[in-house]
């Protein structure tokens, strides 16, 4: 589902369900893009006011599915690790350990 | 009889590993055995030239390709490396010809023992050890005393691993209690007899608590944070899934760089796949 909304209410992680262009006709952002800092920057520079972006809902869906995988892995590695690092090093391959861990479920 | 007496009288009873590696390091031992002698040997067994070679010019030893035949390699790593390679591949290759049910899996093992020993080799060459020639076998060999224990004990290991899951502690502790002696200790006993060098030995049974004022301290360490490592890789599969907590004192006798293991993260991963194929396929 699309939906229109202004500006200022753009968020990172929107999806553009249109190509926008500048008021010279001039592909500035293709559609389907996936909304960064820098793409706001650009539309703003544009004077841009309204964008139509793939339903809200979506962006921070697919957000939310990361992040509650992200809990899962450090919960799973706390089951596995039951000390606290005390210096850098140790802290790395606590690192190491979720990222392996996080490459095993995908 | 004891359990523990019983299995260190098998250790004892175990039968002699095959005869090309008495027969080497009989020749090794040797002062007066030239390059070219132990070659000849060596390569009377067309199987084992093969898989030596492979594992000479694995990047774990930085040579990569440039060793084509066994004498080169022998010039290259060696003789103490050689044999100990060979002994790696006589081991593994022993062990994994018999077939187990239980959740430990020998496979499984070894390939987290492979992992444990490139991690140690790969550690002992940045912190500047000259003889590393150890390094490599004593990771490969630290959990032997499990694959004694799933031959000779297979039922009651069967015990310790469910005991492990219902106390949630670690697979040495369930040895002991269930078995009256732990894997370390077992393997100690049992790299006594192959008459392996005790630097190997401490390393063995040392690698759960880390060094003890040694003189092999640094390569006791090096195995001790070498599993850690591994088991943070998800290099195979000890029995355990637990990621034990480092002996603070081999930070002292191990120094390395903050992002070390970072850094050489996608090396050990090439380097494992590597010689995991090398040693566990046929």
């Amino acid at each position: 589902m699309r939906m229109n909304i202004t500006i200022d209410r753009i968020k990172e992680g929107m999806q553009l369900s249109e190509n926008i262009s500048n008021k010279f006709g001039q592909l500035l952002l293709p559609a389907n893009t996936r909304l960064e800092k820098k793409h706001i920057k650009l539309l703003k520079t544009w004077g841009i006011q309204s964008i139509q972006v793939q339903d809200e809902e979506d962006a921070s869906c697919v957000w939310k599915e990361e992040k509650e995988f992200l809990i899962k892995a450090k919960a799973a590695l706390e089951k596995r690790i039951k000390w606290k690092p005390r210096n850098p090093i140790e802290e790395t391959i606590q690192e190491i350990a979720l990222i392996k861990s996080i490459e095993k479920e995908n | 009889m004891l359990i523990e007496d019983r299995l260190l009288e098998e250790v004892k009873s175990l039968p002699t590993l095959p005869t090309i590696f008495s027969k080497i390091s009989e020749v090794i031992e040797d002062p007066r055995t030239s390059t070219d002698q132990l070659a000849k040997i060596i390569s009377s067994d067309q199987a084992s030239v093969f898989k030596i070679l492979k594992v000479a010019n694995s990047p774990l030893y930085g040579f990569r390709g440039k060793i084509d035949t066994i004498s080169q390699a022998i010039l290259y790593l060696g003789f103490e490396e050689i044999k100990n390679i060979i002994f790696a591949l006589t081991i593994i290759g022993y062990f994994t010809k018999n077939k187990f049910s239980l959740n430990l899996s020998p496979v499984d093992l070894w390939a987290h023992s492979i992992g444990v020993g490139i991690i140690t080799r790969t550690i002992g060459k940045e912190v500047g050890e000259k003889k590393l020639e150890n390094f490599f076998l004593a990771g490969i060999l630290h959990d032997i005393g499990k694959i004694i224990f799933l031959l000779f004990a297979n039922k009651e290991y069967s015990d310790v691993l469910k005991y492990v899951e219902e106390n949630n502690c670690r697979i040495y502790e369930a040895e002991r209690e269930i078995l009256g002696i732990d894997h370390s200790k077992l393997g100690k006993a049992i790299a006594a007899k192959w008459k392996l060098p005790a630097g190997i030995q401490d390393a063995i049974y040392y690698h759960h608590s880390g060094p003890e004022k040694r003189e092999n301290d640094k390569l006791i360490a090096s195995v001790h944070l070498a599993n850690i490592i591994a088991r943070a890789m998800n290099f195979g599969f000890s029995g355990e899934t637990i990621i034990p907590e480092p002996a603070i004192k081999i930070w002292d006798l191990i120094k390395l760089p903050d992002d070390y293991f970072l850094s050489i993260k996608s090396q050990l991963e090439k380097d494992y796949e590597n010689n995991i194929r090398i040693m566990l396929v046929d």
